[in-house]
This record gives C-alpha cells, sequence and structure tokens, in this order.
C-alpha cells in the first residue's frame, strides 16, 4: 500500500484563521490547488493516482496552531482537527490526517490529543520543529510525550519556517531553503539530548527530508556526543535509527543512496510534500524512488511497505 | 605535494589575548598538541609525516580578530598574522598560513590583508562564516573580496562557533554539533544569494567540511532560488561549483561520495581539522579518501594536487 506521509492540506476557514492570527502562509498559492474546493479534490485524487499513490496522511505543513494565548491556540487546532477529519470522513481509503495540538498550552494539548484521537479517529499527531521558540522537546511538554508513549502513536514532524530562529537565515530568505532542514536536524539532536526515545520507547517519530543535514553530520554527532549529550547510553547513529525519515527532497537519487547507505530501508517512508511538489514533481517524488538503484526490495519498502506497518495500516 | 588545508594553531600568546578580550576558548581549551610548544610542534611533524602530509596551511579556527573596537581587532590580528608568519619563517616547506583580518573594520583589514600577504608571505587569507552577528557576505565588506579578486587570493572559511546565531542550537550545546556545518552552509549560500564567486572569480574560496549541508540539500537549493536568489543569473548549484570545499567530514564515506557526485572531484581538497583529529583520527583523514572506492585520479587530485595550485605552491 503505497502512502504518502508527507502531505498538506489547506481548508480555506482554517487557512484564514492561521493568516488572521499572524502566521506566514506565503509559500502557499491558489493555483497550488491545496485547499477544500470539490476540483481541488479532484486534482489531488487524479495525481495520486498517476503516481499510484493510495493514501496521503494529511497535515498543516508549518500552519501550527501555535499562538499565545491559549483560547486561540486551543479554537484553531480545534477547526483544523475537525476540518482535516470531514475530508478523511469522506475519502477514508484515500486520506488519513496528523492532528495539529495547541502547544505550548500542554493541558489545551492533552485534551485536545485526546478528541483528535479517540473522538476523530486521527491516525497520529504534527508537531513543529519548535513551538513558539521553545524547543520542541522542551521539559514542559513532557506530559504530552507521556501520553503519546502510552498510545505508541506516531508523531510527524514538520518545519516550522523560521529559520532555526537565526536571524542570519530568516533575514537572507533562507528559511526554507536550508532553515527547514536545519530544523529538522536540531529536532532530531534535541530528541537525542533529552533522550526522549529511551524514555518514550513506543514513540514512533517521523521527521521530514532524511532529517535534513542528518546523513552528512550524524558521524560528527556521534563523534562530539560528550560535548551536548553526555549522559546518553547509546551514541546518536544508534538513537536516529529509532525514528523514520521521509523521502521528501528534490528528487536526487545521489542523496537518496547516501540517506539509505547511513539510515538504512527500514527507516525510509515515502513523502511528497503535496501540494508544493505536484504535476510532474509529484509523479518524480515516486519514481525517483524507484530509479535510484537501490539493493532488491528496497524501494518497495520505502514506497509501499515501511509506512503502513508503521501508521498500522496494513492489508 | 599533499596540503592539508584545514589546520590549526594555537600559540599561547594569540589565546591569552583572545581570552582577555573575552573570547569563548571553550573549543580551543580542551585540545592538545596545538601550540608553538616543541613537543607540540615535533607531535605534528610525526603525525604529517605518518599521513605522508607535506604542508598544512595553518588558520585560527574561529578565534577570529573580530572586535568592535577597531584598535583591539587590528592588533590582535597583527598579533596573530606574526605569530603565524614565525612558524612558517621556521618551517617554510612543512607550514603555511592563511592571514586573519581585523574584520568588521573593513580599512584595517585591507591594510592587515596587504601586510599580511605582501610583507608576511602568507598564503590567503581566512575569514569566520560570519564576522560575529553580521553576515560575511555583507555588501559592507565588498572591498575586502574586490582585493582578494584582484590578488586571486585563497579564502579559507571557518564556522564562527555561534551556532549560526541560533538559540536553538546554542542553549542545547550543539554549536560544534551541527551548529558549524550549518554555518559553513549558511556561508555559501550568503555568498551565492549576493553572487560574490561570479562577481569576483579569482577569488578561491574553500569552505569546509564538504560544504556543510550542501551536498544533501544540493536540489532543494536549486528548487527554492526564487525564496533567496531570484535575480541570479544561474542556478545556485552551478555557483556551488565555484566553490571548493575541504574533506573535513570524519571519516564520512559516503558523504564524500555524494559531495564528489554534486561537486566534482576537481571541487574538493584535503584537510584534517588538526588538532581536533589527532593520531589515528589524523591517520584516517587521508586514508578514508584513499579508500573512499574513487576513482584513483580523483583521489591523486583532492589528496595531492588541487590544493597546490589553489595555494599557488605549484610553481
Amino acid at each position: 500500500m503505497r502512502i504518502d506521509v508527507h502531505a498538506h492540506y489547506f481548508p480555506a476557514p482554517y487557512f484564514d484563521r492561521f493568516s488572521r492570527l499572524g502566521g506566514d502562509t506565503s509559500y502557499v498559492s491558489p493555483a497550488m490547488l491545496g485547499g477544500a474546493a470539490a476540483h481541488e479534490i479532484a486534482a489531488r485524487l487524479k495525481t495520486m493516482d498517476t503516481a499510484g499513490v493510495e493514501m496521503q496522511i494529511l497535515s498543516v505543513s508549518s500552519m501550527f496552531p501555535y499562538f499565545n494565548r491559549e483560547a486561540d491556540a486551543a479554537d484553531a487546532a480545534r477547526q483544523a482537527n475537525d476540518l482535516y477529519a470531514e475530508l478523511v470522513a469522506r475519502y477514508p481509503r484515500r486520506f488519513q490526517a496528523f492532528a495539529a495540538t495547541p502547544l505550548p498550552h500542554v493541558d489545551a494539548a492533552l485534551k485536545e490529543l485526546e478528541r483528535a484521537l479517540d473522538k476523530l479517529g486521527m491516525i497520529g499527531v504534527t508537531v513543529g520543529t519548535s513551538v513558539m521558540n521553545r524547543s520542541t522537546v522542551d521539559e514542559a511538554f513532557e506530559p504530552f510525550y507521556a501520553e503519546l508513549n502510552r498510545r505508541g502513536a506516531v508523531i510527524f514532524v514538520h518545519p516550522v519556517g523560521l529559520g532555526v530562529c537565526s536571524p542570519l537565515i530568516r533575514d537572507y530568505g533562507l528559511s526554507w531553503t536550508i532553515g527547514a532542514p536545519f530544523e529538522d536536524t536540531t529536532f532530531v539532536t534535541h530528541v537525542i539530548k533529552r533522550r526522549i526515545l529511551e524514555r518514550y520507547p513506543k514513540l514512533k517519530i517521523i521527521v521530514p527530508h532524511f532529517g535534513g543535514a542528518l546523513p552528512l553530520v550524524l558521524d560528527r554527532i556521534d563523534r562530539t556526543m560528550r560535548f551536548f549529550a553526555p549522559d546518553n547510553t547509546e551514541t546518536a547513529s544508534v538513537t536516529v535509527k529509532r525514528m523514520w525519515y521521509d523521502t521528501q527532497v528534490a528528487a536526487r537519487p545521489e542523496i537518496l543512496r547516501y540517506a539509505h547507505a547511513v539510515l538504512g530501508a527500514e527507516r525510509l517512508v515515502y513523502g511528497s510534500d503535496y501540494p508544493l511538489n505536484r504535476g510532474d514533481a509529484y509523479l518524480r517524488s515516486v519514481e525517483y524512488i524507484r530509479e535510484a538503484g537501490l539493493p532488491d526490495g528496497d524501494a518497495e519498502k520505502i514506497l509501499d511497505h515501511n509506512a503502513a506497518r508503521l501508521l498500522g495500516l496494513e492489508a | 605535494m599533499r596540503i592539508d588545508v584545514h589546520a590549526h594553531y594555537y600559540p599561547t600568546a594569540l589565546l591569552k589575548r583572545a581570552e582577555r578580550l573575552g573570547a569563548d576558548l571553550s573549543p580551543v581549551r580542551r585540545i592538545s598538541l596545538a601550540s608553538e610548544d616543541k613537543a607540540d610542534l615535533e607531535a605534528r611533524l610525526k603525525m604529517m609525516d605518518e599521513a605522508g602530509v607535506d604542508m598544512q596551511a595553518l588558520s585560527v579556527s574561529s578565534t577570529q580578530p573580530y572586535y568592535e573596537r577597531e584598535s583591539e581587532a587590528a592588533d590582535a590580528a597583527r598579533e596573530s598574522n606574526d605569530l603565524y608568519a614565525d612558524l612558517v619563517a621556521r618551517y617554510p616547506k612543512r607550514f603555511a598560513a592563511f592571514a586573519a583580518l581585523p574584520l568588521p573594520h573593513v580599512d584595517a583589514a585591507m591594510k592587515e590583508m596587504e601586510r599580511a600577504l605582501d610583507q608576511l608571505k602568507m598564503v590567503g587569507v581566512t575569514i569566520g562564516t560570519s564576522v560575529v552577528s553580521r553576515s560575511a557576505a555583507e555588501e559592507a565588506f565588498e572591498p575586502i573580496y574586490a582585493e582578494m579578486n584582484r590578488r586571486g587570493s585563497a579564502l579559507f572559511v571557518h564556522p564562527a562557533g555561534l551556532g549560526v546565531c541560533s538559540p536553538l542550537l546554542r542553549d542545547f550545546q550543539l554549536t560544534w554539533v551541527c551548529g558549524a556545518p550549518f554555518e559553513d552552509t549558511m556561508f555559501a549560500l550568503h555568498i551565492i544569494r549576493r553572487q560574490i564567486p561570479q562577481r569576483y572569480p579569482k577569488i578561491k574560496i574553500i569552505v569546509p567540511h564538504l560544504g556543510g549541508a550542501l551536498p544533501v540539500l544540493y536540489t532543494r537549493i536549486d528548487a527554492t532560488k526564487p525564496m533567496f536568489a531570484a535575480q541570479n543569473s544561474e542556478p545556485p548549484t552551478t555557483t556551488m561549483k565555484r566553490l571548493w570545499y575541504d574533506t573535513v567530514a570524519q571519516n564520512n564515506t559516503a558523504g564524500l561520495k555524494c559531495a564528489v557526485a554534486n561537486f566534482g572531484a576537481d571541487r574538493l581538497v584535503y584537510g584534517s581539522d588538526y588538532p581536533y583529529q589527532l593520531h589515528g583520527e589524523y591517520l584516517n583523514s587521508v586514508k578514508y579518501v584513499q579508500e573512499s572506492g574513487l576513482p584513483k585520479a580523483d583521489i591523486d587530485k583532492i589528496l595531492d594536487q588541487t590544493a597546490a595550485r589553489l595555494l599557488g605552491l605549484d610553481r
């Protein structure tokens, strides 16, 4: 079963609310057809069919309901989840969705988490690589992870598009070019440093874009563990294999082969970044995996097996 | 001729001054065999001999003479360059050195560059990935690049060690773990954005650590060009091929191959990160290139040919 774990959906009521509350929506244009109108859903389904994608797991991209005022955050999260659940209910075999939660407000996030997973039947949660300039694995958020662990939940991570909070990245138009993958990698190092998976081993964390710069810096992280994570009992290269990584990079077989060599076929899951990648780019997001010359059976694992197992959607 | 373009030297006087001026010396203090001490130099030369390294081109690492007060910066740069030139004069066949500049003070930097290159005969210039919290590619620094271009100088770039000025890296002790390769990547994109390699094509810019995350973010960078370099006439990856990259990558063979696939073997030069790689690790900094499985002609270029040409030491 071919599942696209990295796909976004921008229904207008949530998009507008997020925008009104000061969120950045500039990277999404109407031409992307990422919304809820009938012709947009039809275009999406057609694209999926062309690429042999049976199901997309939808998420809010960087439009997380993370706001200072708890009521703003909670209302926005509720609206987003309701809108996603509504689409899933209409096409339960073509779409599932990751719930958004109103962090940094832990109590509200726990409440919405329960509602989204138990009542709306959502398949997991999505979190940003940081939460309003705080680490997503900040100690204050521990109850959130404890609950997700109790449920053995899947967490889909996504960049927040803030350039790792660096003016040297943000002020130079680089928030998405390099900021986003740096955010992915930074998230991974925070998970390592705070030993999240040691304490919450049932979490199934999916990090996008092969973990950003992770393949390149993993050896370096291993060698510098004693400076940033001296108490860890295992090396970073062991810990990173307790997570999963999606294949969403501008398609290039060399990069896939590299990530495959470092992270292993078992840890890679297909993702497209729809609707930012659409049309031919969507097709390429599948084809480049097939054409990368991976060992026999590995492309199939990445495209058609790993995600279904991870998400409990196996036939 | 095997030249190690990424090697550091920490004379005691330089560190004392930096400490007095409030520099963070924590990354320097924990290492050994890097001073002017006779035993340190003997150990260094012995490691070079064992690895078949004819010459190290020395640089200050992140202990750049970048201070707000011009006189402090100028004095520190002068002393630093004198100390390096002194060692080079004693071992002219074993060491060369990159000149440090008293930035952000452009006039003082121009003066010191002239002195260092003409009088001290230094082999090029070293610059931080940022000048404290300012981009090293800022318009104000153009005269430096214009002068280096006129001279056809080599420019060795090194992480500033500020975690891209991101609290999410700095506050998590990730400054050197993943902050440094992020800084390399950021520097490359800052100069690409300002088209410095095109406008000053005679500068031989060497970015460390395989360019940080450039090899894995390769296609993403082209795909997002409109966001950060809309006005550029060539794709960012074409500009990337105007730069050189050192092989400091902690024995990361897959990363080296990915860099060669993207940039071409002509664009890679051997570096070790001495004294952060000592003894067996120093030896490995050569061996991992030799045993990478790359074609022999490529390995020869990377280890023994390209750097000599860049530094004008092949004549």
